[in-house]
């Protein structure tokens, strides 16, 4: 079966590239403060401010992606598959701090950001994604893994397109790549295999 | 009153992360919840977790945390009516 | 349609037992694994937690990583297979591994990422491959199932090793805590006076195979879905949760009245059993009998749809229903005929379902092996 990345987003410490090309970023380190990036972007989310670091990246990453593009399928046709290596770690350690015993207040807020998926729980409420997801843990990006779990699911008809992606944050630095897979392909579209997700993700 | 209504108001934007708000746009008399500020069930506990820690005052069931939540001006209410017992 | 995989072994450690017969009789008899515990500064709570000596006493593995290593083990004793074998593949459920570690800033902390905790236990194991590890909340079980599923389908694995494992744990224990979601009693799941989850330790072993043993269960198909609504709080409609069922069923052709019985998430929430009611409703399944065993076992978080998913497997290998603990007054606005007392019958067809935080659900389809 002949999947393709028709759009994609690169975002990390060396800055945003798309499908489009590079994000212009008016300062260097502009990358390590998701809220500037936020204006920068113009975006309209309120919810953006409520979420924790790796879920604002997300969804900078998605909107570089989709452009406020409607997806052209129906929610429940739509997967995501995501992967990452530390998780929801930054915010666990924030909520830690939240527990000390002679100042224990556990903030209910933060409690909720900390698993590795939420982050695709938040991509899919603003996208409208209801299809079948998955969040997998790696040291390294598992390309192969992605790319071999993701056509499973298209040969098996589960679903016709996909968010297939690294997504990854901790200690300040944000590490994304998120690519969208679907199986018909434009002027720009690339294979979508091992080879093209290594490529995208330097 | 109007001091602690004003406090609320900024505790309430950082606690509940309401970055795009500034305390004017808080109406003290609206509805926190539903329609007005739009606030969900979390931020619900969460000001749960601020009247306690910051105002060593605590919510004792959902049905009085629904009067309480009710607006900026009953959180200012209840807050005074608890010190008032208080001292 | 897919391949059905079949269960060619199995293991479950809670405060039960270390087997999964230990588990499956203490649950027949109605032993709960739940007691009181205190803890300051949160006070007296209910949850099913684990004896010290259920650990193995080696210093360079944590807690949670001997108790997959023992479980990982008996599951392979089980199925007659070698852990070691490079034609396993070996996937992990766990939601927070080894959060504990965070207090306690020790010497292991590196294991702390999944990755590294998965790594341990499977280098222990000596198998040298690399392991997959899935951490989608409370429905990671039943979608590192459903992972195995769709991997086994290319032929490049001989067989799936899928565990999963979690802790009790004071962070876990605190976040529901400030949710308000920890039950003043021993968890009541689809019960009018349910007031949250009890905690529950524990770690499950399932071995997967497309080639079957005469007796093995067969899973016909997985599905999940996204409720795309809300991070935490479940869909008030439960429609996500029905996506993911509507699709089992029509991808196997089967009709609600195919399904014997639900093992459900059933976690004792007030919203969380209510929208699973309401998604029963939606497929059809309302007259299905339902149980919850989380009564027993508590919500074992990474564990819980592996472990659930081998006794909801046992219950048809034994045709013996499980009752739902606790239950005792209908809660939910659709009634549901939850099981309160022990049935014997013919059970051939079962669904085991999940929902969590992130708006997850996952539904696996299980048989008694239907001969080709």
């Amino acid at each position: 079966m002949d999947l393709f990345v028709t759009k994609y987003c690169r975002l990390s410490s060396k800055g945003i590239n798309t499908h489009k090309g590079g994000v212009n970023l008016p300062l260097n380190d502009m990358v390590y403060d998701p809220q500037a990036l936020y204006t920068l972007l113009q975006l309209s989310y309120p919810k953006f401010f409520k979420m924790d670091t790796l879920c604002k990246y997300g969804i900078l990453a998605g909107e570089c992606l989709f452009e406020r593009n409607p997806l052209s399928y129906t929610s429940s046709e739509i997967g995501i598959i995501l992967s990452g290596q530390h998780g929801s770690l930054d915010t666990d350690e924030q909520f830690q701090q939240t527990l000390q015993p002679d100042n224990f207040f556990p903030s209910p807020a933060l409690f909720v950001y900390t698993l590795s998926n939420i982050v695709m729980g938040e991509l899919c409420i603003r996208y409208k994604i209801k299809g079948e997801n998955l969040f997998t843990v790696s040291a390294t990006p598992d390309y192969d893994l992605l790319c071999q779990y993701t056509t499973a699911l298209f040969l098996q008809k589960r679903i016709n397109a996909c968010l297939v992606g690294w997504i990854d944050y901790y200690q300040r630095q944000p590490d994304i790549l998120l690519v969208w897979v679907e199986t018909t392909s434009d002027t720009n579209a690339l294979p979508f295999n091992y080879n093209t997700l290594t490529s995208l993700y330097i | 009153m109007n001091n602690l209504i004003e406090e609320l108001k900024n505790d309430i934007i950082e606690q509940l992360n309401l970055q795009d708000m500034t305390p004017a746009d808080i109406d003290e008399n609206a509805p926190l919840f539903g329609e007005g500020l739009g606030l969900d069930s979390i931020d619900a506990l969460e000001l749960i977790v601020l009247l306690q820690k910051k105002y060593k005052t605590k919510v004792n069931n959902a049905d009085e945390g629904k009067e309480v939540f009710k607006s900026v001006r009953s959180i200012a209410e209840f807050i005074q009516a608890k010190q008032t017992a208080n001292s | 349609m897919p391949a059905p995989v079949y269960i060619i072994g199995d293991n479950i450690i809670t405060p039960l037992g270390t087997t999964t017969e230990e588990n499956f009789e203490a649950i027949s008899n109605g032993v709960s694994g739940i007691r009181m515990h205190t803890n300051n500064p949160i006070g007296d709570f209910y949850a099913s937690v684990l004896d010290k000596d259920m650990f193995l006493p080696d210093e360079s593995l944590t807690h949670l990583e001997s108790l997959f290593i023992r479980s990982i083990q008996q599951a392979c004793q089980s199925a007659g297979i070698d852990a070691t074998d490079s034609d396993n593949l070996y996937i992990f459920s766990s939601t927070k591994g080894n959060i504990e570690l965070l207090q306690k800033q020790a010497k292991l902390s590196a294991f702390l990422h999944l990755d590294q905790m998965a790594k341990a236990v499977t280098t222990h194991l000596r198998y040298t491959g690399t392991p997959l590890i899935v951490s989608n909340a409370c429905i990671s079980g039943v979608q590192a199932i459903g992972m195995a599923y769709t991997l086994l389908q290319q032929g490049k694995y001989k067989r799936a090793i899928v565990t999963g494992g979690d802790l009790f744990s004071f962070f876990v224990l605190a976040g529901f805590y400030s949710l308000q979601a920890i039950s003043p009693f021993p968890c009541t799941p689809f019960d009018k006076k349910r007031a949250g989850i009890s905690l529950g330790e524990g770690c499950g072993t399932i071995i997967l195979t497309r080639e079957p043993k005469l007796t093995s269960i067969q899973i016909t198909t997985v599905a999940s879905s996204n409720d795309a609504n809300h991070i935490s709080g479940p869909s008030r409609t439960g429609d996500g949760l029905a996506l993911a069922i509507q699709s089992v069923l029509q991808t196997t052709g089967k009709d609600p009245e195919d399904i014997q019985f639900i093992n459900a998430h059933g976690t004792g929430t007030i919203y969380n059993d209510e929208m699973e009611s309401l998604a029963f409703q939606h497929c059809g399944l309302a007259q299905t009998p339902v149980n919850s065993l989380k009564g027993y076992i508590g919500h074992t978080l990474g564990a819980a749809g592996i472990i659930e998913t081998i006794l909801t497997a046992r219950s048809l290998q034994h045709n013996q229903l499980l009752t739902s603990a606790g239950f005792q007054e209908t809660g939910t606005s659709v009634p549901l005929p939850v099981i309160t007392e022990n049935h014997t019958g013919n059970y051939t067809c079962a669904l085991k379902t999940a929902s969590g935080f992130g708006g997850g659900n996952a539904v696996l389809l299980l048989e008694k092996q239907v001969s080709s």
